[in-house]
């Protein structure tokens, strides 16, 4: 059993419990709702937030059950030795350094003059108010 | 009214105004998003969503189907010119297309592949209207428990066949339940889960996360995972369209993908990848000539990417009758109705007649449109997949971030967009099914104002539950889904012993 395998998933199911359990905390605090509605409003999210508290446990426990590792993707980063050669070549490169923003400048210019949609100008407002 | 004059209608209201402008940028859309390696169907669909919001439901619908068909034939450019599938539905046919591309016959391939896929894409339609109409009579019986009881089910059907751990599905789809509860309760007008924060009294967009679990998760996958992409092995593409004679050799598996297509479609969960490879295989059974296939077999490209269009129609056939979605292109689909402020559901053929055969007649046009429009835009296609990788993903990130921003001018969208990226990301590294989730946002409302209204006319009594037959059936069969694992599973066990699972979890 792959351990960085097995490592995720222990940590997923932990997320899933530690969320779960949140989900039903807050959830308690819902209003009952009138009493000609037997479910209310509050049930639906903690009987959710349960569930995936539930989820998260029987993970862990299949897991030390069965010793099978559910699949998954490989790791953030795993590439080939031929990949990350080719991801690492030339961060700062000519059509790096330039491609993204000129993309970006046409992409703007075509959505505010040619389709006008309104687009934020965030940061550059005061600049672009000029 | 019959059905030949609703059709007619609906013809008329496609064909309406820019129409016709409309069909063929989506398609067009389509077969470029379908060529890029990781933009699948469905990923060009949510990109192209919020700029659909401008137009009325039948023109967005169209649009969406036309990014849909084409997306399925643009997947298969790659495929056979660089042995690289632009969409998983595509894979089963780089087996012979790229073999037939180095046998100097790649413009043939191309051809088989628009040919063909237009007409399982075509026939797919005619059976989903036939299909469709009467199941949508049937289904006008159904009350507030079967409803539920059937959502459920399909649900817990499509979250557990989503990935490969049924656990993993389950909690996932249970994620998008969830978020359907944020904001304001419809029957009782209490406030959920809104952190008293104002932007959540309408709830979460479920546009804004659609986009981020699928598309903006992808592009941070690409970033994380850089491929070196080879160019195109042939620069000066063109298609060919297959002659008389070669139309008599890939006519059996034409049929038998048609066939294919259109029963695996109709199967919630099960898609286009699923439908390729079985053709394929069923192709090469019923071939006059199997020792072919896997060096240069005509019928080995025909038969999967029929089944890959085919499977459209197939898909539409519970996504429109009953409301729940085959594939995450239908749930985009009903997306885009809920964005129209339409409730998808079962009686969504019924109350919206005029809407359902409006897109009945468009789904012909996008499909015939694929052949003129497929040709035209091959050599766009082969530039597009030259950029560079970085390059790409940074312009349709802008993409995705305006669009969702002009859907309605609401900066909270493209944060929501990004803030579900990375959960849709997170949850790509670690198994869990995006898919599952964006289902769960679909038929979160359903489920939940179903199983409150039972309960209401039941006056808080469960067995309504069982004593209405067909809401029984269907809760015995999640039952089934939910047990069906855990039997395999203890059988496998007595006989082999165990080994850890290593295919990828599914798209």
């Amino acid at each position: 059993m792959d351990s960085a395998v097995v490592r995720k998933d222990v940590i997923a199911a932990a997320v899933l419990v530690a969320f779960g359990a949140a989900v039903v905390a807050v959830g308690l605090k819902i209003p009952l709702g009138v009493a000609t509605d037997p479910l209310g409003p509050r049930t639906f999210p903690v009987a959710l937030g349960a569930g995936i508290a539930i989820c998260g446990v029987l993970l862990v426990a299949g897991m030390l059950l069965f010793r099978s590792a559910p699949a998954g993707p490989g790791l953030l980063g795993d590439m080939d030795p031929e990949d990350e050669a080719a991801a690492d070549a030339g961060p700062f490169s000519l059509t790096r350094l330039v491609g993204p923003p000129l993309v970006t400048l046409v992409l703007y210019l075509t959505f505010k003059y040619g389709l006008r949609i309104p687009v934020p100008e965030g940061i550059l407002a005061p600049l672009l108010s000029r | 009214m019959g059905i030949f004059e609703h059709l007619l209608t609906g013809f008329a209201h496609a064909l309406a105004g820019p129409g016709l402008l409309i069909m063929t940028a989506g398609v067009a859309w389509g077969i470029i998003g379908g060529a890029i390696p990781g933009i699948s169907g469905a990923v060009a669909m949510a990109l192209a969503l919020p700029y659909t919001f401008s137009m009325d439901a039948a023109t967005a619908l169209i649009m969406l189907a036309g990014v849909w068909a084409g997306a399925n034939y643009g997947g298969s450019i790659p495929a056979i010119l660089m042995r690289m599938p632009g969409t998983p539905g595509s894979a089963a046919a780089l087996l012979d297309g790229y073999e037939l591309t180095r046998q100097g016959k790649a413009a043939k391939a191309l051809g088989i592949s628009l040919v063909c896929g237009t007409f399982g894409g075509l026939v797919s339609i005619i059976v989903l209207i036939a299909l469709v109409v009467p199941l949508g009579n049937l289904v006008l019986a159904f009350g507030s428990p079967e409803i539920f009881a059937l959502a459920f089910f399909g649900l817990t059907l499509i979250a557990g066949l989503s990935g490969k751990s049924m656990l993993k599905g389950l909690a996932a789809g249970a994620f998008g339940l969830l978020l359907t509860t944020v904001g304001l309760d419809t029957l009782t007008g209490s406030l959920r889960l809104t952190f008293g924060r104002r932007e959540l009294l309408s709830g979460v967009d479920i546009i804004s996360a659609m986009i981020g679990l699928f598309a903006v998760s992808e592009m941070f996958h690409q970033l994380a995972h850089p491929a070196r992409r080879e160019t195109p092995a042939v620069v000066d593409a063109r298609t060919a369209f297959p002659t008389l004679a070669e139309f008599k050799e890939v006519w059996r598996a034409t049929i038998v993908g048609t066939v294919v297509g259109l029963i695996v479609g109709v199967m919630p969960g099960a898609g286009a990848t699923a439908s390729s490879f079985v053709a394929y295989n069923e192709a090469r059974r019923w071939s006059k000539r199997p020792e072919l296939f896997g060096k240069g077999s005509m019928e080995g490209v025909a038969g999967p990417e029929t089944a890959n269009n085919a499977v459209q129609g197939g898909d539409l056939v519970p996504t429109l009758a009953i409301g729940i979605p085959g594939s995450n292109s239908a749930a985009i689909m009903l997306a885009a109705l809920i964005l129209h402020g339409i409730v998808p559901g079962p009686f969504l053929m019924s109350q919206h007649t005029e809407l359902v055969f409006t897109l009945f007649a468009g789904l012909i046009l996008v499909n015939l449109l694929m052949i003129p429009v497929g040709v035209v835009i091959l050599r766009a296609c082969l530039l597009a997949l030259r950029l560079p990788p970085p390059s790409l993903v940074a312009s349709i990130l802008a993409i995705i971030f305006i669009g969702t921003f002009a859907a309605d001018l609401f900066v909270l969208n493209p944060i929501l967009a990004l803030i579900f990226g990375v959960i849709g990301y997170g949850m790509r590294v670690t198994g869990f099914p995006p898919a599952a989730t964006v289902l769960g946002l679909v038929l979160g409302f359903m489920v939940e104002s179903e199983l409150r209204r039972s309960l209401i006319i039941s006056h808080g009594s469960w067995a309504i539950f069982v004593t209405h037959p067909i809401s029984a059936v269907f809760l015995l069969a999640t039952i089934g889904v939910l047990l069906y694992p855990v039997f395999l599973n203890y059988r496998r066990r007595r006989k082999t012993p165990v080994s850890p699972a290593t295919a990828p979890a599914g798209s």
